[in-house]
């Protein structure tokens, strides 16, 4: 019975009791409590869900601006590295016709009354750009939404642009798409779906 | 009915008893009610702040007095209070007011020895043991002198007088570890004290 009385202070014990005794007197006296500080802390709240939708907007603005301005570096490394690859020089058609124009000007263009720029090769280059921009297409599948609207114009755009001006739109739309891709992963985290997106399953 | 069937059946209603034994115990009735009033003190009453002060300063007072000289335990109590209100908003756990409590006593007592002043010993005179003050301050030393988890287990059953329940529910300890600490300790004490079972 002595545990016990160790324990919980049933049965008798008088070596514990007459250590009690003894230890009693440094027992706790009752005092006030300590006079406490005028502000009072607010328990700490978890983070809401406002501040996620901050962070996960401003990194996609951060992609957005990162896409856009790899997009205008590609173009214009590609165009300032014109002493490697092609020089654009507008010149009137007679004037060019004796320089061997690269690009041949589509049939329906053709007027001669109009100035159209012709873009002609002044040095030969290496293809460094050329390979690179390759090498992106291959790497990053590109989705295309267009109406029928749209594939119309775009292939009217596409017979009256240029070789270099084809090049930069291709490149910008490579840029807006890859955009619109990751807004849209971004969305579908935003409202919590599980869904592959289009980009994913493309990318498999 | 299969071996399963049965099995499961038995776990199930085990699980089922331990639980209402759990939510019957005084314990965990009180360590919810410790917890609302922590709740209260975050929201900005004071009043429940005094009530926590009754239910631990016992427990805090022995907590430092195992560690520190009697002189010093009521100032570095309530400074363990004032801290303990300065930085109740960052406790996550509202049931282990208890428990993080005694780890601020156990920090303040430790720091009372990093920044005390040297002291000098007693001369033999009046270190001369015939009157009961000294012969308490004597086992209050041998006390002391325990281990770490003994000597504050010790002094709350000894000093203080809370029962082994009282003990393990403030300081946040098992019931099984108090009951292991009591025994042990006082074992510990007697042989140190010189006394024969």
């Amino acid at each position: 019975m002595k545990e016990d009385y160790l324990w919980d202070k049933t049965g008798t014990d008088p070596e514990i009791e007459s250590l009690e005794n003894a230890l009693g007197k440094f027992c706790y006296q009752k005092t006030a409590p300590p006079l406490l500080p005028a502000k009072v802390f607010p328990f700490r709240k978890e983070p809401s869900r406002k501040i996620y939708l901050f962070a996960l907007t401003a990194a996609a603005a951060c992609l957005v601006f990162a896409v856009l301005g790899l997009g205008l570096w590609l173009k214009f490394s590609s165009n300032h590295s014109a002493g490697n690859l092609a020089e654009v020089v507008a010149a009137p058609n007679d004037a060019a016709s004796a320089n061997e124009p690269m690009v041949e000007i589509p049939n329906d263009l053709r007027d001669k009354s109009q100035k159209v720029p012709v873009i002609k090769k002044v040095k030969t280059s290496s293809k460094f750009t050329e390979e690179k921009f390759v090498r992106i297409r291959q790497a990053v599948p590109v989705i295309h939404y267009q109406t029928k609207a749209q594939n119309s114009t775009t292939t009217d755009l596409n017979a009256r642009l240029t070789k270099e001006e084809r090049y930069a739109y291709d490149q910008l739309m490579l840029a807006l798409s890859i955009t619109s891709s990751k807004l849209k992963l971004v969305k579908d985290k935003v409202e919590g779906k599980t869904e592959q997106t289009a980009f994913f399953k493309n990318a498999r | 009915m299969s071996e399963n069937e049965i099995s499961g059946n038995i776990f199930y209603f085990a699980r089922s008893a331990a639980k209402a034994l759990l939510v019957a115990s005084p314990i965990a009735t009180s360590e919810t009610a410790e917890a609302r009033l922590v709740e209260l003190v975050c929201a900005g009453d004071k009043e429940a702040f005094g009530e926590l002060y009754k239910i631990f300063a016992p427990m805090v007072h022995g907590v430092v007095l195992a560690r520190v000289p009697h002189d010093e335990v009521d100032d570095i109590a309530q400074n363990v209070f004032l801290t303990a209100f300065k930085n109740i908003h960052t406790l996550r756990d509202r049931n282990a007011f208890g428990a993080w409590l005694a780890a601020i006593a156990r920090n303040h007592s430790n720091e009372f020895y990093r920044r005390a002043k040297p002291t000098e010993e007693l001369s033999a005179e009046l270190k001369h043991h015939d009157n009961p003050q000294t012969e308490a301050r004597e086992i209050l030393a041998a006390i002391r002198a325990l281990p770490e988890a003994y000597k504050e287990t010790l002094v709350l059953r000894l000093v203080e007088g809370m029962t082994g329940h009282e003990i393990a529910e403030r300081t946040g300890l098992t019931p099984e570890s108090v009951r292991v600490n009591l025994h042990r300790g006082i074992k510990l004490l007697r042989d140190k004290l010189g006394i024969k079972e």
